[in-house]
C-alpha cells in the first residue's frame, strides 16, 4: 500500500523563525586553547544544525562579540547563509556592552518579523564568559533590565560561565528560572552539540511548551 | 462519510510524551452529523488524558443540542446569534466537566489543558465553534475551499489558548470562542490540530502588494480535492470503513517526507458527500 493513497500534495509555506544569539567573550583571557575550541565548537554547532532539516529552516543565529569593545559579527541569518567565523582573542571584558547589543538585536528582530508578518518563536540569547567584567560595565542595570524582559517573555537567556569566569556576577545576571551553568573544562564542543539538539527541540516546541532540553552533564555543571 | 485519526508526531516519540491530540465523529441522520478535535497542550503534563475527555464528553454535549433544537427533523440551522449561544454554553459546560474531573481525580486543571474545535455537519451547511489553534475547512459544490474560522495565535508561533484557559469572563470570552453558522451546501468538510497546518493550508505566504508574509488561512486544493476524491474512490470501490480507516493512518503517519517528518502530534477529521 502507498503511503500517499491521496495523492495529496503540500502547500510552500514559510517557515516561522527562531533567532538565537550568541554573546561570546573573546577577550584577552580566551587567547590560546580556549578561543581555539570555541571556534571549533562553532563549525560543529553549524554542521549539527544543517543536518537538521527542520531546525536549518527554522533558526536564525547572531553572532555578538565582546572584548575591551562590542561587535555583530553575524547579523541574524539561517545557518547555511553564512560561514561560521573564526574568533580572534584580545582585549578587556565589556560583557554588559555585549550584552545590551543583544537585547537590542533581538528587539530589532522581532519587530522586522512583525513588519513583514513572519510567525517566529520565542528569541533565545546564550551568552558564554570566562572572566570578570571590566570596572565600567553596570551588572545590576542589565540584570534588572534581563529579568523583567524574561519576565515579559521577550526572551529566554541562558549564561554560561568558562574556566574562572566569576559565577557570582553569572548569578546575578541569569534570570531565577535559568540559572548559570559552568563548563566543564573547555568543552566547547559538546556545549555546542548540546545547542544544535536543544534547538532541535525549542524549533519544534509549542511556545509554553515545559522543554525538556537535552542532559547537559557531558559539558556542564550547574554553579553553586 | 467521515475519516478520521490521530497520530503521535516525531517530537513526542522522541521525548516519550503520548499523543496529546484526541478525535471523535459520529454520523447522525440524514446527513448530519458531528465532528470534534482537541489538542493537549504540550506543558500540561495530563493533556492528552484532557483532550481525550474533551472529545469523550463533548460530542454527546452536541448531540443533544441538535436533538433539543430538531435542527434535523426541521430541515433548518439556526442564525448565527443562536447558535453561538447555544455553542457557548456547551463549552462552558464541557470546561465545567472536565473541572469537577480533574477535582475528583486530585488533578491540577492546568494540567489537562486542551484546544477543541467542533463542526455540525449537515446537507444544508456547517455549524462550527473552537477555542485555540487548529484549523477547520470546507468546500462547496463547485469546488471551492473555504476556512471554516480563524485559529486563535498569540506573539509566538504556536501560542494559543485553551478551553481551560482564564477567558470565561463575561467581557473578553467572544474574543475566545469563535463560533459560525456556514450557510452553504457543503461537498466536504475538514477538521484538524494545527500539527498539520503547514501541511494542508497555506498560512504564510507572501503578499506581493503589501511587501509581507500573510496567513491566508485557506484550504490548499491540491491537498483537499485528492483527498476527498481518493476517498470517494475508495467508498465506490466497496472498501470497508476499516481499510479505508487503515489508509487513513498510514497516510497521516507517512503521507509524503513533510507530513512523516511532522514533529507535532496530527488530527485530521474529512468528511464528504458523495453520489451513493
Amino acid at each position: 500500500m502507498a503511503a500517499n493513497d491521496f495523492l495529496a500534495e503540500t502547500p510552500e509555506n514559510f517557515e516561522q523563525k527562531c533567532l538565537c544569539v550568541l554573546v561570546l567573550d573573546v577577550s584577552g583571557s580566551m587567547i590560546g586553547t580556549p578561543i581555539q575550541q570555541l571556534n571549533e565548537g562553532l563549525q560543529r554547532f553549524k554542521h549539527q544544525v544543517m543536518n537538521d532539516e527542520i531546525a536549518s529552516q527554522r533558526l536564525e543565529v547572531c553572532i555578538i562579540t565582546f572584548s575591551g569593545r562590542v561587535a555583530c559579527i553575524q547579523e541574524p541569518s539561517l545557518i547555511h547563509n553564512f560561514d561560521m567565523p573564526t574568533l580572534k582573542a584580545g582585549g578587556s571584558t565589556a560583557l554588559v556592552d555585549g550584552l545590551r547589543r543583544a537585547i537590542l538585536k533581538v528587539t530589532t528582530r522581532k519587530n522586522w518579523y512583525k513588519q513583514t508578518g513572519q510567525p517566529y518563536y520565542r528569541p533565545f540569547v546564550i551568552m558564554i564568559t570566562d572572566g570578570e567584567p571590566d570596572a565600567d560595565q553596570d551588572v545590576r542595570g542589565v540584570s534588572q533590565d534581563i529579568d523583567i524582559r524574561v519576565d515579559n517573555k521577550e526572551f529566554l537567556f541562558f549564561p554560561i560561565g568558562v574556566q574562572d569566569a566569576n559565577m557570582d556576577v553569572l548569578r546575578q545576571l541569569s534570570h531565577r528560572n535559568t540559572p548559570p551553568m559552568m563548563l566543564k573544562g573547555l568543552n566547547f564542543t559538546e556545549f555546542f552539540q548540546w545547542l544544535s539538539n536543544s534547538v532541535s527541540v525549542i524549533t519544534k516546541s509549542k511556545e509554553g511548551d515545559n522543554i525538556n532540553l537535552p542532559d547537559t552533564s557531558g559539558w556542564g555543571q550547574i554553579a553553586i | 462519510m467521515v475519516v478520521g485519526d490521530s497520530v503521535i508526531g516525531l517530537n513526542h516519540v522522541k521525548n516519550n510524551i503520548p499523543c496529546q491530540d484526541s478525535h471523535s465523529y459520529e454520523e447522525l441522520d440524514n446527513g448530519w452529523g458531528i465532528a470534534i478535535v482537541a489538542d493537549g497542550a504540550g506543558s500540561a503534563a495530563y493533556s492528552h488524558q484532557g483532550s481525550q475527555f474533551v472529545v469523550k464528553h463533548g460530542l454527546p454535549l452536541f448531540k443533544k443540542t441538535i436533538e433539543e433544537n430538531k435542527w434535523i427533523k426541521a430541515k433548518k440551522l439556526p442564525d448565527q446569534a443562536k447558535w453561538h449561544g447555544l455553542a457557548k454554553a456547551n463549552l462552558k459546560k464541557l470546561k465545567g466537566l472536565l473541572e469537577k474531573h480533574a477535582k475528583d481525580n486530585k488533578m491540577d486543571l492546568g494540567q489537562m489543558a486542551s484546544t477543541v474545535m467542533v463542526a455540525i455537519f449537515s446537507p444544508l451547511g456547517i455549524m462550527c465553534t473552537h477555542i485555540g489553534d487548529g484549523r477547520g475547512g470546507f468546500s462547496n459544490f463547485d469546488g471551492e475551499w473555504k476556512p471554516l474560522f480563524t485559529p486563535w495565535k498569540g506573539e509566538y508561533a504556536n501560542e494559543t489558548v485553551f478551553l481551560t484557559s482564564d477567558i470565561w469572563g463575561e467581557k473578553e470570552v467572544d474574543n475566545f470562542v469563535e463560533s459560525n453558522v456556514i450557510n452553504e451546501k457543503p461537498f466536504a468538510f475538514t477538521l484538524m490540530s494545527d500539527g498539520l497546518e503547514m501541511h494542508s493550508f497555506e498560512c504564510s505566504v507572501w503578499d506581493e502588494k503589501a511587501e509581507k508574509y500573510y496567513d491566508p488561512n485557506r484550504p490548499y486544493k491540491k491537498f483537499f480535492q485528492p483527498v476527498v476524491n481518493g476517498l470517494v474512490q475508495m467508498k465506490q470501490n466497496s472498501l470497508t470503513d476499516e481499510e479505508i480507516k487503515g489508509k487513513w493512518n498510514k497516510f497521516l503517519r507517512e503521507g509524503n517526507e513533510r507530513i512523516k517528518n511532522e514533529p507535532d502530534d496530527k488530527t485530521m477529521i474529512v468528511g464528504a458527500y458523495f453520489p451513493n
